[in-house]
């Protein structure tokens, strides 16, 4: 993940980034297609996946500690999202994820998927891949913390219930969930091609029917983020946000929202319209309203970042600063 | 070559072919409908309805066999970049074996100067 550390047999940090950003587009195709293009879903620790094994996670941790943190990145991103950019924009070893281990001892793990996937499916696999974690980890976790950047935040979501839903151990170490830039209520931006899809195949034109398929060549993973949190116990895509089941929010576990916005003043009409460039700002009554544990984020919860877009959300030290401040409250409430 | 695997090289020759064919097939269908739309138009003239409708279908049909030989030279140029990506698999495969020469030989080679 970090340049300056990536493992000598690791792909250039270039063809990395190329191969998720494809995925982000057409990934879904390429799990289809068994084309080995298509990323597999691991922890990656110095750009190559790690083994989840008890001896390989004590060699590549050796300073593992019962509070492990797990960082997802989003739509065609991969673990590099979270390093930190240095003066000359070149990536450095700091991330979100070192550096809640250098102050309070939380172990990062940095997770990279095939973000063109349906949601639900990779919220499924992640909650697999967390549970295969905590059973190879070399000593009992007593707490997790989900860190997950826009699209991750709804994989987390998704993994939470599912694994809820299976009684998984792993869930009930969760302390907090972290969504950065997460459109809970779907991304406007996804709203909009869904509804330009739609329209140009309605129209009676071979052209703009042609033109509309091409848009729609765009995979699941993009598709539900026009929607509300998918949930993997809807057989069929619903035709409207409402008419989905929104994932609950894990009710053991306290949720905190960060958002950014596109210029310094949340209320100029670019803010308020585009939010951080990708994602809505949240809206005033869910800022005003009482936090509470184990519901959406709301009230001293959310913390909006004026003037971080919406990638800079992965990477920058006022946010961490934020993360850092939530993560030494004391976890109250908090069922073992 | 180094900065791709060789699995990954195949990947993107897949993709590729996917993408060319599905284009091919998107503007073959897209053509095929904006042709109809004259065809239909003159074929409501009943005194050359039988002749348009005659064009019609050997319109149709070289459409549709230019465009399934685009398909099919797409087809064949992407089993040959299989072919090829085999060949340097089994060269590399063969590198690799060599490199593991036994100790003997190798104590017999540094010996010989």
């Amino acid at each position: 993940m970090q340049e300056a550390t990536r493992a000598a047999s690791a792909s250039p940090a270039w063809v990395d980034r190329g191969i998720s950003v494809l995925n982000g587009m057409v990934g879904d195709h390429l799990h289809r297609r068994g084309n080995a293009l298509a990323i597999e879903m691991a922890c990656y620790h110095v750009g190559r996946p790690l083994s989840l094994t008890k001896s390989e996670l004590r060699r590549t941790q050796p300073a593992a500690t019962g509070k492990i943190c797990v960082l997802v990145h989003g739509l065609g991103c991969n673990e590099g999202l979270w390093s930190f950019r240095g003066n000359a924009g070149d990536a450095t070893d700091d991330s979100y994820g070192s550096l809640l281990q250098r102050h309070l001892g939380y172990t990062p793990f940095y997770v990279r998927y095939n973000s063109g996937l349906p949601i639900a499916e990779n919220g499924e696999l992640l909650a697999t891949l967390l549970a295969k974690l905590q059973a190879a980890y070399p000593k009992p976790i007593a707490e997790i913390v989900l860190i997950g950047h826009s699209m991750g935040g709804l994989l987390l979501r998704n993994a939470c219930d599912f694994a809820h839903r299976r009684r998984m151990a792993w869930v009930r170490r969760v302390a907090r969930a972290i969504y950065l830039g997460t459109p809970h209520d779907g991304a406007v931006l996804a709203k909009l091609t869904q509804v330009a899809a739609a329209t140009l195949r309605i129209v009676p034109n071979p052209i703009t029917q042609l033109i509309g398929d091409v848009i729609d060549v765009r995979s699941r993973g993009i598709k539900d983020l026009g929607f509300e949190v998918p949930s993997s116990r809807d057989d069929a895509r619903p035709t409207s946000a409402t008419a989905r089941n929104a994932i609950p929010w894990l009710a053991t576990a306290q949720h905190h929202m960060i958002a950014g916005s596109l210029t310094r003043n949340t209320r100029h009409p670019a803010s308020v319209l585009f939010g951080d460039a990708l994602v809505s700002l949240p809206t005033g009554r869910q800022r005003a309203a009482q936090a509470g544990r184990g519901a959406r984020p709301a009230g001293e919860n959310i913390k909006v970042f004026a003037g971080i877009r919406h990638l800079a959300l992965a990477n920058d030290p006022a946010v961490y600063a934020q993360i850092e401040r939530w993560c030494r409250e004391a976890a109250t409430g908090h069922l073992t | 070559m180094s900065k791709l695997t060789l699995s990954q090289w195949r990947g993107v020759k897949d993709l590729v072919q996917d993408a060319v064919d599905a284009g091919v097939q998107a503007t073959a269908t897209a053509h095929l409908r904006i042709a109809q739309k004259p065809f239909a138009i003159l074929s409501r003239i009943d005194a050359i309805a039988a002749p348009v409708r005659a064009v019609d279908g050997i319109h149709a049909l070289i459409t549709r066999s230019v465009y399934g030989s685009i398909r099919l030279i797409n087809r064949v140029a992407g089993a040959s970049a299989t072919e090829v990506l085999d060949r340097l698999a089994r060269k590399a495969d063969a590198q690799a074996s060599g490199r593991e020469i036994p100790p003997k030989r190798q104590r017999r080679c540094g010996g010989d100067n």
